[in-house]
């Protein structure tokens, strides 16, 4: 019972925090024309990071045991980067870190540190739960050319095409909670038809 | 699980492709419309480069001299890293500001294309390639407001491109042969009274448009190194509220013509003096100027060295005053030297490659106080620039940049480049210097002086004919090394 709810919370919140993600360039935007700064979208931002680790968490859960080396190493690399992505934005945003240490500026190289772990764990991530058929094929291709997406907007400043590589990141997350969501409901569907008198 | 592929297998990895290929494109679509969506931050340093030129290190108290005030330059470089032995890797003023906004060496002048609309045509001498990055565009593609102030007249030539990367140029008119007023209104003996007779017809013409762009001179407010740091006190005040920023400010004063207020050049030379004032060097030998008219020349440039400290010293207390020296690297140095006849030369003739012309001022202050009072006798140069103030904000530098870093030297630590010997050069001619020796030779290798720089600094005593296999290794393994291949002649 407790599992199949942290499944399904995982799922959820990877919905969520793939969506809150996907939306940030909007959000930056909306930010600048209410605001005339960006800051305030970021300091919000940091509940999307946080729902795709609760996601995360819920997936490493739902299959512990079935997981090769090369899920592991993806699971701990993306765990360990969207840590520092939250405690980047909260550092950088929330407690003005970088206005005292204004030349290593470690808030902000913990963010963006944080967001290339993120996304090169996600694709190592993909790879083995694709590999050791954690998750089905079609939920987890599209979330590893999401992850490779947000690679390439993380490491360097692409304007549009960035933006929209951003944005497949999170969508590529919150694919992968749709799939959960969809195992576990077909999973339901196989349990209801082999026991029909539960 | 069965190998083939049963119907509906297919048909929900077609429906998840077509799905996966619609997030694609309304991904691609939703996020062609914005473009921002890293957010900004890094190093919140600002970033003021001060560039001072023709300033002789030999002429500034931090550096030794004892009978010049300068004790702006001198308070600043305790509290900051101080190079010994600092050499632009080119000389005159252009190569030398290529190489400080591009990070790319301007020697051996390779590929030059001088522009069209320019006299003055040394070799190197042309704006900055296309194709190579200026250090101002990097940083203002990092999210930094990018300035410059100067009244450099040969960055803002109609075929220049000085400006690339600066959101905002302050660009002060007048200086020297600046086309900026017409020049008819000056009289012949106006010109005699600030050349000698020696001076040649191309100098006189230089003074008579100086003259003509300088007759609205009231108070010493109104000469150029005052203006220029005038200007970029109001510009601190201003992009203050846009930190982090990036400042230029590039200050053709001390170079000639030497012509500063009464009052600093009675510090050096005889208050009672009546004479016409030698305030144009011919770049040539020096058999042109009498030896008294040379003393005065002499304290004429010392009293705009003076001038040019008093206002760089109003400058830094602006920025003192606005709390600026605490989150700014502070970087000043000089471009060349020049000559005063310490070796019958005066002015900046090719050929003249000595203490006097090559040797430059430069120091950074970290606004952490990190090195501070230190000093390093590492072969700075002018191409080091860039990649230093790359690396200390912690943007990574184009490729194109081949200068040292720096920034290790603030911890005590040396450049990753490490450099046993130092080249540079000016138009046909070639220096070339290591622990123990200095070297001086035209492009062919022709003319080579050669010079033991630890016994003689000064370079006075040609040893060339006793050593010509120590001029032929430094032409080769440093020169021709350096240049990766012959050198060459236009």
């Amino acid at each position: 019972m407790l599992r199949r709810l942290t499944s399904w919370a995982g799922a959820l919140a990877c919905v969520a925090g793939g969506v809150l993600w996907a939306l940030s360039p909007i959000g930056v935007h909306l930010s600048e024309i209410k605001f005339q700064t960006p800051n305030l979208f970021w300091k919000l931002f940091p509940s999307a990071p946080l729902l795709l680790l609760v996601g995360l968490v819920g997936l490493r859960l739902l299959v512990p045991s079935r997981s090769g080396v090369t899920q592991k190493i993806g699971f701990w690399a993306a765990f360990l980067g969207l840590i520092l992505v939250v405690a980047g934005s909260v550092g950088l945003y929330w407690l003005g870190i970088d206005d005292t240490y204004i030349m290593s500026a470690p808030a902000y190289r913990a963010f963006r540190l944080g967001l290339l772990l993120a996304a090169a764990g996600s694709i190592l991530l993909a790879v083995g739960a694709g590999q050791d058929r954690t998750l089905p094929p079609w939920g987890a291709l599209p979330f590893a050319v999401g992850a490779l997406a947000g690679l390439i907007s993380f490491a360097v400043d692409l304007d549009n095409l960035g933006a929209a590589l951003w944005i497949l990141f999170g969508v590529g997350w919150a694919w992968l909670g749709l799939s959960l969501v969809a195992a576990a409901i077909a999973s339901l569907g196989a349990k209801t038809d082999t026991n029909p008198g539960v | 699980m069965s190998d083939g592929v049963t119907r509906r297998q297919f048909l929900k990895a077609a429906a998840a492709g077509t799905a996966g290929v619609v997030a694609l494109g309304a991904s691609a679509a939703v996020g062609s419309r914005y473009e921002e969506y890293l957010p900004k931050g890094g190093s919140k340093v600002n970033v003021i480069v001060v560039i001072l030129d023709s300033l002789r290190r030999d002429h500034v108290g931090a550096y030794g001299n004892t009978w010049i005030k300068t004790p702006n330059l001198d308070a600043l470089a305790r509290q900051s890293l101080l190079f010994t032995r600092p050499y632009p890797e080119s000389i005159p003023t252009i190569p030398a500001r290529r190489a400080i906004h591009t990070g790319v060496r301007t020697w051996p002048f390779r590929d030059w294309h001088p522009a069209p609309d320019d006299g003055f045509k040394p070799y190197g001498w042309a704006p900055v390639p296309e194709d190579q990055a200026v250090l101002a565009e990097v940083l203002s593609a990092e999210g930094i407001n990018t300035n410059i102030v100067t009244d450099n007249l040969h960055m803002y030539r109609a075929s220049y491109d000085f400006q690339r990367g600066f959101d905002t140029f302050d660009y002060i008119r007048g200086q020297e042969r600046d086309q900026y007023r017409p020049m008819m209104p000056v009289s012949d003996a106006r010109i005699d009274k600030v050349t000698v007779s020696g001076n040649v017809p191309d100098m006189r013409e230089k003074m008579r448009q100086y003259l003509a762009n300088t007759a609205y001179r009231k108070a010493e407010d109104d000469w150029f190194a005052p203006r220029v740091f005038t200007s970029a006190g109001e510009y601190l005040e201003q992009i203050k509220e846009a930190q982090p920023f990036f400042l230029v400010v590039d200050s053709f004063d001390p170079h000639e013509p030497w012509d500063p207020p009464r009052k600093y050049v009675d510090l050096y030379g005889d208050p009672d003096y009546a004479g016409r004032e030698p305030t144009v060097p011919n770049y040539s030998d020096a058999s042109w100027i009498t030896e008294g008219e040379l003393e005065r020349m002499r304290a004429l440039y010392a009293g705009e060295i003076t001038m040019t400290d008093a206002w760089l010293g109003r400058f830094l207390n602006r920025m003192e005053d606005l709390r600026l020296m605490e989150n700014t690297l502070l970087v000043l140095l000089s471009d060349h030297g020049a000559c005063l006849g310490e070796h019958d030369d005066t002015g900046k003739p090719y050929w003249a490659l000595y203490p006097e012309l090559t040797d430059t001022v430069f120091m950074m202050r970290h606004p952490e106080g990190k090195g501070a009072g230190n000093k390093s006798d590492y072969y700075a140069s002018t191409h080091d620039v860039a990649p230093t103030i790359l690396s200390m904000l912690g943007i990574e530098s184009p490729q194109q940049m081949e200068g040292a870093d720096l920034s290790p030297i603030f911890e005590g630590k040396e450049p990753d480049q490490r450099r046993e010997h130092f080249t540079l050069g000016y138009n046909n001619y070639v220096w070339a210097r290591d622990e123990k020796y200095g070297m001086v030779c035209t492009n062919t290798g022709a003319e080579a002086k050669l010079f033991d720089v630890d016994e003689d600094p000064g370079m006075h005593k040609n040893l060339a004919a006793e050593r010509p296999e120590t001029v032929k290794r430094m032409f080769a393994d440093y020169v021709i090394g350096d240049a990766g291949g012959p050198l060459p002649n236009y």
